[in-house]
């Protein structure tokens, strides 16, 4: 019966679109983290930087739909253990992403490779998963976008402990502050999303709430 | 259309743009403010290196903004309505890119205030540079409303915002010709000038595209095949004339301004505005070095040390490498930084340069004795390392420190020795 | 005077026709457009809002054909529309939102804001134009909807279950203003009310399964049915009179 009711789940949440999706862009990062690797003048594989932190951002950003269903109050009115349920979809969601964006960085995982992949994939579908219980999965992706988009050029050019806790995305996977950091954004965001879902914003008198 | 443009102004993405462009500005420019501190055309130029950052928001907004019709189910409603798509439209558009602009202007025009208290260079063509940007700008959110008008996807906007970062980071990256069709730059072009015909075909390219991305996102071909036509025209001679890279220096913006009393210390016009801090801090180091026969007589900023500047290379001079050397209030940011160009003036060249059973620690020694006594007993590294030397009486300090030169000058292992022992 | 006139209408979906060969004049006045559930009623509403274009026949508003552009954009000036699920932005106010269609519509930049103002007053609203649309009960926001569709004074007024969500009450009120708007133009009302439709249309229009079976005055429909139909008044009677008279022709 589980079994069932767990292919329903991802149907109704659209989890073959974003398998087609996290596919797609494991394979973008294959080519664009080979292609940069293999650029001499660059630097070698220390120039993956930015596909180490784009590739698991948009993965997480095409997750945040998948966390909330057609209607919220209709799933929370149920008996179902939703809070397992969140928690599972969401750990799935990061084994599948995170071993599938690290196979395609494993020629020196160590410099911006599979190891900054995985941990990224951490931090940023931690991310999109508490943005997902304080904004609602329409606007998830909205803080993981915004932060994303400005920690690649605003990382200060020193290391230290304070910067590898903020700008984790950016470090190498040698900083051990920048696990610290990712794996708490993940905790923090599984355990509110896991408490309360996804939000649910001011809802529309008679018509469904539309995405 | 007025009416139109200020419901959206108020009541679509535009608030949300001018808000995140206002906070990626501010916070690009806390992040690296030695790239633009006290400079004009430093802070032209971080504009359109912050676009790499600030085309994707502007992307993302514009898509939030167009894909509204759809995400509110308002379509049928509208296009049961008279007037043509296009007007709603631009009017959405020009709402996202007034209030995006609005917001990077008010973040950089805070800037613009701290710069303006500092800056000895207004000349050159920073706000051509900076024009140029904002076009980009308003290119980016039409990019946006295409996507976000055409794209039935629910995270069209995020995932169109995260393409161009990508789209732009690999143009950066790219050393090829077609990658100089991206508005973002990598390199600082603080001393030069970028050639006039690059500036106007940049900004033909631009606007152009933007007609072309808003034409089809309405479907008007006619309009969308001139527009391409315009922007494929601007394309070509961007992409395959003479790269910039190289431009001439601004002879203005080079120029040296020299410290009238003491020792000299001479800075471009550019970073003039720093003269006094970098005088107090060389000035000092000239004095010791006074007449020691084969020392530096005057420090100069490294920027016109190229092949075709004013200044040819010699012995004398000392240069000072400034281009991260200005704080966001326009002071000096790292003395230490300044003094280490006299460090190398004590000849570490040497050290380098001996291999394996030649080298002996000792020269380390001398080296470090002779930074620090150069210093002023405050060597970075090598602190206190002098305190033999400088009890001698004044006239033998300075004539271990010719000697010093001297060998360093020949590479004289013997001698070195010597010299680090003597005292 | 008929100023929407509609011949040999066909539109299908896929293989499935919705309407097939229908005809339908109008003139001045409340009409009534009564049928099942999937009969084509919202079909032929959004046919003559001009959002859907047919696959065969003449459509014509105020004298324009709608399938020439000139005409469509000028009989669209005069079209009042409200859809069955009608989408709106959540962050504009009332004003602002009937004020935005007033501009879809090409009103005169300067008769806007009375017409917005009275357009606001017709449906009751007055007092929350200047609420956000999200804070609205889905009563309000339906008037609000009937007032964005009133505002350009139509011509033509197409209105699609727009008494869904309204209290008893607000009801009454809608059918007094309904006999208003019907004084100079055409108004055609969308519904599952017949009771509606006997209290404010002059006259009515019975679709089912994309064809008209009936059309005259609501008197008629009434006359239509018998003691031996079911339903609890007399045109409610006459309603499923019609229906199974036109069910055993087409047998």
């Amino acid at each position: 019966m589980t079994g069932r009711l767990l292919r329903l789940h991802l149907r109704a949440r659209g989890a073959s679109a974003f398998v087609a999706g996290a596919s797609a862009i494991a394979l973008l990062a294959w080519a664009g983290g080979t292609w940069l690797a293999a650029q001499p003048h660059l630097g070698g594989p220390a120039a993956r930087l930015p596909v180490v932190v784009l590739a698991p951002l948009l993965a997480a950003v095409l997750l945040g739909p998948t966390l909330a269903g057609a209607d919220e109050e209709l799933e929370r009115g149920t008996p179902l253990r939703w809070p397992a349920w969140r928690v599972g979809h969401v750990l799935l969601a990061v084994l599948a992403v995170a071993t599938a964006l690290a196979l395609t960085g494993l020629r020196a995982p160590e410099t911006f490779g599979a190891q900054a992949l995985a941990r990224n994939t951490l931090g940023w579908i931690g991310l999109v998963a508490g943005a997902t219980a304080l904004l609602g999965a329409r606007l998830a992706w909205l803080p993981a976008f915004g932060y994303g988009c400005v920690v690649y050029l605003a990382a200060p050019r020193d290391a230290g402990v304070f910067v590898a806790l903020w700008a984790w995305p950016v470090q190498p996977a040698t900083a051990a502050a920048s696990w610290l950091a990712a794996g708490g954004v993940l905790a923090l965001g599984l355990a509110g999303y896991a408490y309360r879902g996804s939000a649910v914003g001011h809802r529309l008198p008679s018509r469904p709430v539309t995405i | 259309m007025r009416r139109a443009l200020w419901v959206e102004l108020r009541r679509g993405t535009a608030p949300y743009a001018a808000l995140a462009m206002f906070g990626a500005g501010v916070w690009v420019l806390a992040a690296h403010p030695d790239d633009w501190g006290g400079r004009w055309v430093g802070l032209a130029d971080y504009l359109r290196v912050s676009l790499l950052v600030l085309c994707p928001l502007m992307v993302c907004a514009g898509a939030w903004q167009a894909g509204r019709e759809r995400r509110r189910d308002i379509g049928e409603l509208i296009a049961a309505t008279p007037r043509p798509g296009w007007h709603s439209l631009v009017a959405a558009w020009l709402a996202v890119t007034l209030a995006g602009v609005a917001g990077t202007a008010v973040a950089f025009g805070g800037a613009a205030v701290l710069v303006a208290r500092v800056a000895t260079y207004a000349g050159g063509d920073w706000w051509q540079r900076a024009a140029v940007g904002v076009l980009a700008l308003a290119a980016a959110s039409a990019g946006g409303v295409l996507v976000g008008r055409r794209v039935p996807l629910r995270v069209a906007a995020p995932i169109a915002g995260l393409a161009t970062y990508l789209g732009l980071a690999i143009l950066t990256y790219w050393n090829a010709a077609p990658a100089r069709l991206s508005p973002a730059y990598d390199g600082r072009r603080m001393y030069s000038l970028v050639p006039e015909w690059v500036i106007e075909w940049q900004a033909t390219w631009l606007v152009a595209l933007t007609v072309l991305l808003l034409a089809v996102a309405v479907r008007r071909w006619r309009v969308a095949l001139l527009a391409g036509g315009v922007a494929v025209a601007a394309a070509v001679p961007i992409s395959t004339g003479p790269s910039w890279n190289r431009a001439p220096a601004d002879p203005a913006a080079v120029e040296l301004v020299c410290t009238s009393s003491g020792p000299e210390v001479c800075l471009t016009r550019v970073n003039a505005f720093l003269l006094g801090e970098v005088a107090a801090v060389a000035q000092p180091i000239l004095a010791r070095l006074d007449g020691i026969p084969g020392a530096p007589r005057r420090a100069v900023d490294h920027t016109v040390r190229p092949a075709g500047a004013s200044v040819a290379e010699d012995a004398d001079t000392v240069w000072l490498y400034l281009d991260f050397q200005a704080t966001a209030l326009g002071g000096l940011a790292n003395a230490e930084d300044l003094r280490t160009a006299f460090r190398q003036e004590t000849g570490w060249g040497c050290a380098y340069r001996l291999q394996g059973d030649e080298f002996d620690q000792r020269i380390h020694q001398a080296d470090n004795m002779a930074t620090d006594w150069l210093l002023d007993g405050s060597g970075f590294w090598a602190e206190g390392a002098s305190a033999g030397l400088r009890e001698l009486p004044p006239s033998a300090q300075r004539a271990w420190f010719a000697d010093y030169l001297d060998a360093v000058g020949r590479c004289d292992v013997p001698a070195l020795v010597r010299l680090a022992e003597q005292p | 005077m008929t100023t929407v006139s509609v011949a040999g209408l066909r539109v299908s979906y896929g293989n499935r026709a919705v309407l097939d060969d229908l005809a339908i004049e109008l003139g001045v006045g409340v009409h009534g457009l009564l049928g099942p559930n999937g009969a084509g009623k919202t079909t032929l509403m959004r046919v003559l809002a001009t959002v859907l274009r047919p696959d065969r026949g003449e459509v014509r508003l105020l004298g324009h054909r709608t399938d020439d552009r000139v005409g469509l954009r000028q009989a669209r000036r005069r079209l009042g529309y409200l859809p069955q699920a009608f989408g709106f932005y959540p962050r504009f106010t009332v004003r602002e939102f009937v004020e935005y269609f007033a501009w879809l519509r090409e009103m005169p930049a300067a008769r806007i804001p009375l017409a917005v103002d009275r357009a606001i007053e017709r449906v009751g609203l007055r007092d929350r134009a200047d609420d956000r649309m999200k804070h609205l009960s889905g009563g309000m926001l339906r008037r609000a909807g009937i007032a964005q569709a009133i505002v350009n004074a139509p011509r033509v007024l197409l209105l699609d279950e727009p008494t869904a969500g309204l209290d008893p009450e607000q009801r009454v009120e809608f059918r007094t203003l309904l006999r208003e708007l019907g004084r100079d133009a055409v108004v055609l009302v969308s519904t599952h009310l017949v009771e509606d439709v006997a209290a404010a249309c002059a006259r009515v229009s019975l679709v089912d399964d994309g064809r008209l079976v009936f059309a005259g005055h609501p008197e008629g429909l009434i006359a239509a049915g018998g003691d031996g139909d079911s339903g609890d008044s007399p045109i409610e009677r006459g309603y499923t009179a019609v229906l199974r008279g036109a069910r055993q022709v087409s047998r």
